[in-house]
């Protein structure tokens, strides 16, 4: 339980919460919500991961591709697509990602990536 | 004699309770024991030993930085039960583990109040635990004979103070000010008024915490309630270099002094 959530936590064996890295400021938290959490146990939701590099990639692809500047939280929605639509798993099916964020917000920390 | 039935006999005495707080392994595993000591030496009644934990959302700067002292030199929930295990049959103060929750989720609710009552704590304060949320805890702790200690805040409402103060056992927390744990300028000055509401809630004796850091101020609390909490004041002494014992224990005994001289408390006290 973290800041009086009950939740899946990223923690060690006694309890104590490990620290997050992301460079999407929404996912910079050791913990999810509670609402996630309800969504994993129930077998609705299955949970991957993507590194801030394919974040970073997927968000320069939308924007390339269609002039929309996604949110750095869902651009690791659009690199995990890639990842899905490169090995083939979506053949001839309709995926939908959600774009929960613009990434307006995102441009200065984007920049600053790139240019480094 | 369990921690409810030690403090109504002391308030029956009309002897004010004195509680330390000291976060374990603070400033090392070795000096904190001694300062354990030297807080039941100086007359702490409760001493209540703090278990440090990554996100500590109730403490204030001092507590914050002796928490993660601790952390870093490798404290943990499980060592500092046996640290409290030792202490225990040397030392005369009652002991109290307060401890953030996702510790004693990770060892198990259960299992952590066998082994604390194992260690001979008991009582146990979880503040961030709401009250709503207490009961597997309340009664793990009842089943091994510990009493689950409660929280209440100047905000709290007429209603919450009744809900929460009819089922208190070893002593009522009584957070003095808003906001988190260390120093404080004044006590507040409506603190027995706060008092004063709770009173008629409940039999359990009442405790003040937060921001009490000198002689004079723990006998300004100890006029209107039962006992008085003291913390970051102490891990201050405790943090500040050699013979940080007996720097922590001659100011206990300061304050032990003072606070006896506090014992005609009128219990219809109003501000």
């Amino acid at each position: 339980m973290l800041h009086g959530a009950y939740s899946y936590l990223m923690q060690d064996d006694d309890g104590q919460v490990i620290p997050a890295h992301s460079i999407a400021a929404g996912l910079d938290y050791p913990g999810v919500g509670p609402q996630h959490s309800a969504l994993r146990d129930s077998g609705r939701v299955t949970y991957d991961r993507v590194d801030d590099d394919e974040a970073i990639d997927a968000f320069s692809l939308l924007c390339r591709l269609e002039g929309i500047i996604p949110a750095l939280e869902s651009s690791h929605a659009l690199a995990f697509t890639r990842r899905l639509l490169a090995a083939n798993e979506m053949t001839g099916r309709v995926v939908i990602v959600s774009l929960s964020g613009r990434g307006d917000k995102d441009v200065d920390s984007v920049a600053e990536r790139i240019q480094s | 004699m369990t921690l409810d039935d030690f403090t109504t006999e002391i308030r029956a005495k009309h002897h004010p309770a004195l509680v330390a707080f000291l976060t374990a392994g603070y400033p090392d595993e070795k000096t904190f024991v001694n300062t354990l000591h030297a807080a039941s030496e100086a007359g702490c009644d409760v001493v209540e030993v703090g278990i440090p934990f990554s996100d500590p959302i109730a403490d204030g700067p001092v507590i914050q930085a002796a928490s993660t002292a601790a952390l870093e030199s490798g404290m943990t929930l499980a060592r500092a039960l046996e640290l409290c295990a030792d202490a225990q049959t040397t030392i005369d103060s009652r002991l109290v583990i307060m401890s953030y929750v996702n510790p004693v989720l990770a060892m198990g609710v259960k299992m952590f109040a066998r082994r604390a009552a194992t260690t001979g704590v008991q009582g146990v304060i979880l503040p961030d635990v709401s009250a709503e949320e207490s009961e597997p805890f309340r009664a793990a702790s009842r089943a091994q004979g510990i009493d689950y200690i409660d929280l209440l805040a100047p905000t709290s409402s007429p209603a919450r103070i009744q809900h929460i103060a009819r089922r208190a056992s070893g002593f009522v927390y009584l957070v003095s000010v808003m906001g988190v744990t260390g120093t404080r300028g004044d006590i507040p000055t409506d603190l027995g008024d706060f008092v004063a509401r709770v009173r008629p809630a409940t039999t359990t004796p009442l405790y003040v915490g937060f921001g009490v850091s000198t002689p004079k101020q723990a006998a300004a609390v100890t006029r209107v309630a039962d006992g008085v909490i003291i913390g970051s004041a102490l891990i201050r002494r405790a943090g500040a270099g050699p013979g940080a014992a007996d720097r922590v224990g001659s100011f206990l005994a300061q304050v032990r002094t003072a606070i006896d001289e506090t014992t005609g408390r009128d219990d219809n006290v109003k501000s």
